[in-house]
């Protein structure tokens, strides 16, 4: 919607007709400048105390000392915080997160892609029970989720007792590198075949990374046909 | 493929199956059955700091929703439907709580009320609690964004002539909004309300770092409880938690039904091209 037709609906209506004259237009796009603005600053100005005041404190400080009591000290600015990122043990685990990562995307790709394909080629029901099927563990608390997958994994716990019947001798995957990628694709699959949480970012960055991809192919050839491209709206 | 889906749908559930199960069992080591019992929910019941942490879980979802959902509506018609000065950067203000990690902002808000909140308190003439106001403070930031991003897109596939046209009848500004925007937007509110529910119920990072002594959620209060050990109460927990889930998934399908709905009142409008929505309409033509 372009200004002057905001102008024009914001006329008063005895004046609706001496809207084409330039000064009146003016004065009328500003009166819906300040209208708008008027409306956007509650959510501005909170956002600004509670989000862009502390994120600015957080900037701020990454360039102080810390003194020897643990606290900031606001003098000798220096680039010491972002040297320490350089050590050893932050490299590790930077590289651990990121090799994680790449590794749960592309084990995600490989799964979710069929599944959404499989989405698109059943039937109406099918589709919207599969649906409401992936939603219900993308909605589950991450916590309840992630411990759900501690007590599977658990030395002692259900699935080592099943290798241990069938020969393959205990399992022990909790805490280790495997246990990661195993859980994690929960979030980022069910978020995939749906094309749904994608449409919107997730608090979980990492959902909406993973998700793009597998949908676009599958489901663009029938969009607006799947129910998941309605769902958009709603995730 | 079936097949394959099926062993996805067995990736997704069975833990939560087996969470389910163990909930029941009586025995002390979380991962071994031992007959049912009910004694986990009972103990569940009776553990004063646990429901103490539900309730205020409750009331900061409950405030924190109400109003993300009221700022949210506001600055998604304020960026949707006017120009203004400031509106690039508000636009961008607004997406990153989204993009941010939760670590981040949890530190960003735990340094802000460590140290600032002496200085909001004089700026506003009152004294914030830290605690409860603290964690609600922060997940109406978080909220806002999700919100107006929900029903900015509602927005943007309402056709805005049908506002005009309103107000070429003579509508004031307030009884266009009243009778013709608002029940337009209202799955998208809603949707958004109910996002902002799930996510402020479902926080346990950035409340971890805001919540104080006395004042804990129930996401971080069985979190501290897996950290110093699992007992099977948490099961019992956790399933109450899944429970909860499925009923705000319920409200979430009840409201997309209702999004549907809504949609047959612009298609009465005659020659109101509403092809700016084509995910409500199309649902139903693509199916036969």
């Amino acid at each position: 919607m372009s200004v002057s037709e905001i102008a024009t609906g914001d006329a008063d209506e005895e004046h609706a007709v001496a809207a084409a004259t330039p000064a009146f237009e003016a004065a009328a796009a500003r009166a819906a400048a300040r209208r708008g603005l008027f409306m956007a600053l509650p959510a501005y100005v909170y956002l600004v105390i509670f989000f862009a005041v502390p994120f600015a404190i957080v900037v701020v400080y990454s360039f102080a000392t810390r003194t020897r009591t643990g606290g900031i000290s606001l003098s000798g600015w220096n680039l010491d915080s972002y040297r320490r990122l350089g050590e050893q043990i932050v490299r590790d685990v930077l590289w651990r997160s990121l090799g994680l990562a790449i590794l749960t995307t592309l084990i995600c790709l490989l799964v979710a892609y069929p599944f959404a394909y499989y989405m698109t080629i059943v039937g109406t029901t099918a589709r919207n029970v599969m649906l409401v099927m992936v939603m219900i563990p993308f909605w589950t608390n991450f916590l309840v989720r992630n411990y759900a997958w501690r007590l599977l994994l658990s030395s002692g716990g259900p699935l080592s007792s099943v290798t241990e019947a069938i020969g393959l001798g205990e399992t022990d995957l909790l805490f280790t590198k495997t246990a990661c990628p195993a859980s994690s694709p929960a979030r980022s699959w069910s978020s995939s075949p749906a094309s749904a949480p994608t449409s919107l970012p997730t608090s979980s960055g990492a959902a909406k990374r993973f998700s793009s991809v597998p949908t676009s192919s599958p489901n663009s050839a029938q969009r607006g046909t799947s129910p998941s491209a309605r769902r958009c709206r709603l995730c | 493929m079936g097949v394959h889906a099926g062993v996805v749908f067995a990736f997704f559930y069975a833990p939560i199956a087996i969470l389910i199960i163990f909930s029941f069992s009586g025995d002390r080591l979380v991962g071994r059955w031992g007959g049912f019992t009910l004694d986990w929910y009972r103990e569940f019941w009776n553990n004063d700091q646990l429901t103490n942490s539900i309730t205020v879980s409750l009331q900061v979802a409950l405030i924190a929703t109400v109003a993300s959902v009221v700022l949210g509506t506001l600055s998604a018609l304020a960026l949707e439907r006017f120009r203004f000065r400031g509106r690039r950067v508000f636009d961008a203000l607004l997406y990153l709580p989204i993009i941010i990690p939760d670590v981040t902002m949890g530190i960003m808000m735990l340094v802000f009320f460590a140290e600032g909140i002496d200085v909001v308190d004089s700026l506003l003439g009152i004294s914030l609690a830290k605690g409860i106001t603290t964690i609600t403070l922060s997940h109406i930031a978080f909220c806002i964004s999700f919100v107006s991003v929900v029903v900015r897109a509602r927005l943007s596939g309402m056709d805005s002539r049908l506002e005009e046209a309103a107000m070429d009848l003579y509508a004031t500004r307030w009884q266009t909004f009243r009778y013709v925007t608002l029940p337009q937007i209202l799955p998208g509110v809603a949707g958004g309300g109910l996002l902002a529910l799930t996510l402020s119920l479902d926080d346990v990072v950035i409340s971890q770092f805001t919540s104080g002594p006395g004042a804990t959620t129930l996401p971080v209060y069985v979190f501290s409880l897996i950290r110093k050990g699992v007992t099977p109460m948490i099961n019992s927990v956790s399933v109450v938690m899944f429970l909860a889930s499925l009923v705000l998934i319920a409200a979430m399908l009840a409201v997309d039904r209702l999004r549907s709905t809504g949609s047959s009142v612009p298609s009465a409008v005659p020659g109101g091209d509403l092809s700016a929505e084509p995910a409500v309409g199309g649902h139903e033509r693509g199916d036969t």
